[in-house]
């Protein structure tokens, strides 16, 4: 689903999240500033950004927990601030950190939060599945005093889902844990998604922004840019990227200069020695560039259209944005603490 | 109700995994009770005192010929006349303390002055220094009387004289009867008779005067009625001597009368010598009875007071630090997200440590009543009031600490002093009756006041807790439920 879809469907329906020029500050200062975002429903929206950038903060203002300070924002069509219980009952929250009972074992933890979520008697069949979906159910009666880091993420995410909630708000679920059991984690958001659930879900691992269907991006408490995986590589670098690697290794800035001149190249800068061309359409435009070089003389030891990591995206998009390692937001800290 | 049973159970089974914990609280108080019941000397050793005198002064003189023990709370422990050695002996803690003489007491007496005894010692505890207060003022107390005892021995030997001058007035009359009888001459019997009477006035004036410091009642007893038979005898002699005329003979009649006179003094006198001094002088002694039921040793006096303590430090113990460690955890984030109000997290907090607050005060009741031999003098459901009242205000008191403190450091610092303020104004040692009223406001802000009395009543006393007791605490456990509640809502509001 594109950023044109997802923005389109206000036409069709109410959105899950709606925020306009959101602000959350702290004494005035760091948070969140103008943050605006639409997400339909429906969908898997990927929440990235260095530390401290404002993650927490942002899902910590839509679950209801942190009033904003400025601009507007619904969730599920109600003003966070005045969520009823069953407005929260609506909403899956995991916190960045494991917040559970050490003193109880994970069943009964399991079975605490189904309860505060207001499920009744009729939980154990669910309970059970989402703990053989998290791979503990054959911990169940361990106290989480004794579980792994890893493990009580798991039962985390499995408290978060266990009501079953429409809008899913997950800070970092998958901090901790293993590629294997990553992989499950962003299964079963998909399966949850095409399902009609909503799930917002912030990451430290910016590749696994590609799982998503809509990637916001922050930035010292901003938003950076906000569309999808495709769509973000595209803004990230200015198009398609082509790389060559000449026999001769270093171009002159002459030859450089004539690649660039021509019509189909939006981009060429020479990093070590492979000269990278940004073009509208990597597909289409290959042939053009081996083209470009036999004419030239240049013998070539490989071209090809390369797809960058969304790390590579990520850093491209930050660094455009005149960001990095900024000051972390209020919010971020003390949920860190 | 789905959500009060959740944070029933979360809450409950919080404690009761820790069985060490749940060991300690009821083990620990019953132990201490158990230890301080075998370890406690019902008998208090005497002071050892040193006493200063002058060389040879009277009352050394008296003490050591006397007793080795003054009252049941001093013994002498040695005596001397340099009060600077007997200072040295004390701060060396060779005795206990050091009674300093007055060098000339009968001159002080004499001027109409109390002769004054010093009580040296160095105790810092307000309790041991009541002690020696006490155990002083016995002292002297038997001092004082060991002088009235030697006094009134005086006039028992005076009186013994005197019992031999009614003999000589006896045969006085003896002889007047005599010659009256054959019609001769009495006057020189009388006139000896009114010799002895001259010297019976002096003698048994003197000899009463000293008995006359034991009295009590005001005028009945031997001395009085010796007095009064005197004064009868002077009277009807003047009377027989005067209706006589100069150089007349007394008739049989009124010479019989002065008889009787006679013997009837002669044996109050007999009955004033073989009185004890020492029970003139201590003429009272004291039987302390209890009008309850059964014999109450030192640790029945303890045990409700301890349990009573350990109910209000579970409550506020595991109350105070509810709230604060949920916040630590950062569960608190889950409750605000979540659908769930204060009330029903604050009930089911409520419910849990009522249970195990309860089954830990039961069983630790259990144990003092059945190995202690502590009475449950009024029942058990009385008993049970009493308990479940205060565990249900110490868990309110905890909660409003719990939510006004930022840490458990902090909250375990207000617990700690809550049972200081126990120790010293909730009637465990001190009685509530030697509390000022700016204290004793202090004192019903502590569960355990009222948990203390009313273990006390219904335990030892064997009567029904006051009503007030249980409405007070049942209205201290509403206003601290009000204001945990206000609380609780303030923690789980949105962030501003």
């Amino acid at each position: 689903m594109g950023l044109e879809q997802a923005t389109d469907v206000r036409g069709r329906g109410s959105l899950a999240i709606e925020a306009r020029d959101l602000e959350r500050t702290y004494g005035g200062k760091g948070g969140l500033g103008h943050v605006t975002l639409e997400v339909p429903p429906g969908v898997i929206v990927g929440l990235v950004g260095p530390s401290g950038c404002g993650k927490t903060t942002l899902i910590r203002v839509l679950a209801g927990i942190s009033r904003p300070t400025g601009g507007e924002v619904r969730v599920l069509g109600r003003e966070p601030a005045h969520f009823t219980n069953t407005d929260r009952a609506r909403l899956g929250y995991m916190p960045q950190q494991s917040v559970l009972f050490p003193t109880l074992s994970v069943w009964q933890n399991l079975g605490f939060a189904a309860s505060l979520n207001g499920v009744g008697l009729r939980r154990r069949r669910r309970m059970k599945d989402l703990l053989t979906f998290v791979g503990l159910l054959g911990d169940r009666r361990k106290l989480l005093a004794r579980c792994s880091g890893g493990m009580q993420r798991r039962l985390a995410l499995a408290a978060t889902l266990v009501h079953d909630p429409e809008l899913l708000l997950l800070d970092e679920p998958t901090a901790g844990i293993d590629p294997i059991l990553r992989e499950r984690f962003w299964d079963r958001f998909r399966q949850l998604r095409d399902q009609g659930r909503t799930l917002l879900v912030s990451t430290q691992y910016v590749g696994e922004a590609a799982e998503c269907d809509l990637v916001a991006v922050m930035d010292h408490g901003r938003l950076v840019t906000f569309g999808t995986p495709q769509a973000l590589r595209q803004q990230a670098f200015g198009g398609d990227v082509v790389e060559v690697r000449p026999q001769q290794g270093w171009l002159t800035r002459q030859e450089l200069g004539r690649i660039a001149a021509e019509p189909w190249a939006i981009s060429v800068t020479q990093r070590a020695e492979t000269v990278v061309v940004v073009v509208a359409d990597a597909e289409a435009t290959l042939p053009l560039v081996v083209a470009h070089f036999e004419r030239a003389g240049l013998a070539v030891d490989a071209i090809e259209a390369t797809v960058p990591s969304y790390d590579d995206v990520f850093v491209a998009l930050i660094e455009a944005n005149g960001g990095g390692d900024g000051p972390e937001a209020p919010g971020d800290r003390r949920q860190a603490a | 109700m789905l959500q009060v049973s959740a944070f029933f159970r979360k809450d409950a089974l919080d404690i009761v995994r820790q069985p060490r914990l749940l060991l300690t609280l009821v083990l620990g108080p019953f132990l201490i009770l158990l230890a301080f019941g075998l370890g406690y000397r019902d008998r208090t050793e005497p002071f050892r005192a040193w006493f200063v005198t002058q060389p040879g002064g009277p009352l050394m003189e008296r003490l050591e010929r006397d007793s080795g023990e003054i009252g049941r709370y001093m013994s002498i422990a040695g005596t001397g006349t340099d009060e600077a050695d007997a200072v040295h002996r004390l701060r060396d803690g060779d005795v206990d303390v050091v009674v300093v003489l007055p060098a000339d007491p009968d001159a002080t007496i004499r001027d109409g002055r109390q002769a004054e005894v010093i009580v040296l010692h160095d105790r810092l505890d307000p309790i041991e220094l009541a002690g020696v207060t006490f155990a002083a003022r016995l002292a002297v107390g038997e001092m004082n009387a060991a002088v009235v005892a030697g006094v009134i021995e005086q006039g028992q030997d005076e009186a013994g004289v005197v019992g031999g001058l009614v003999g000589q007035a006896s045969d006085a009359v003896a002889q007047a009867q005599a010659v009256v009888a054959v019609g001769g001459d009495a006057a020189p019997a009388m006139a000896e008779l009114g010799r002895s009477m001259d010297v019976l006035d002096v003698g048994l004036g003197a000899g009463l005067a000293a008995t006359q410091l034991a009295r009590l009642d005001g005028g009945a007893g031997s001395q009085d009625d010796a007095a009064t038979t005197l004064a009868q005898l002077r009277q009807r002699y003047d009377a027989v001597r005067n209706s006589a005329g100069p150089g007349g003979a007394p008739t049989p009649d009124s010479l019989a009368e002065l008889e009787a006179d006679l013997d009837e003094l002669g044996s109050r006198l007999d009955a004033l010598a073989v009185m004890d001094p020492i029970v003139v002088a201590h003429p009272f002694d004291s039987t302390v009875r209890s009008v309850v039921p059964g014999d109450r040793n030192l640790t029945d006096f303890y045990a409700p007071a301890a349990i009573a303590l350990l109910v209000q430090q579970f409550g506020v113990a595991f109350g105070a630090l509810s709230f604060v460690r949920e916040r630590q955890l950062g569960v608190v984030e889950l409750f605000r997200a979540g659908p769930m109000g204060a009330a029903p997290a604050l009930i089911g907090k409520y419910l849990a440590y009522l249970a195990v607050g309860g089954l830990v005060a039961a069983t630790l009741t259990a144990l003092v009543v059945n190995l202690l031999s502590v009475p449950v003098g009024a029942g058990l459901g009385w008993l049970v009031v009493a308990l479940g009242t205060t565990l249900l205000a110490s868990i309110g008191l905890g909660f409003v600490i719990s939510l006004a403190s930022s840490s458990d450091t902090q909250a375990v610092q207000y617990t700690l002093i809550a049972l200081l303020a126990s120790l010293f104004f909730s009637g465990f040692f001190l009685t509530l009756d030697q509390l000022t009223y700016p204290a004793k406001v202090l004192s019903w802000l502590l569960p355990a006041t009222f948990g203390i009395t009313m273990l006390r009543d219904s335990m030892l006393l064997v009567t029904k807790p006051d009503r007030r007791d249980v409405t007070a605490l049942l209205a201290y456990g509403l206003v601290a439920f009000v204001l945990a509640l206000a609380g609780a809502r303030r923690r789980l509001a949105i962030e501003r």
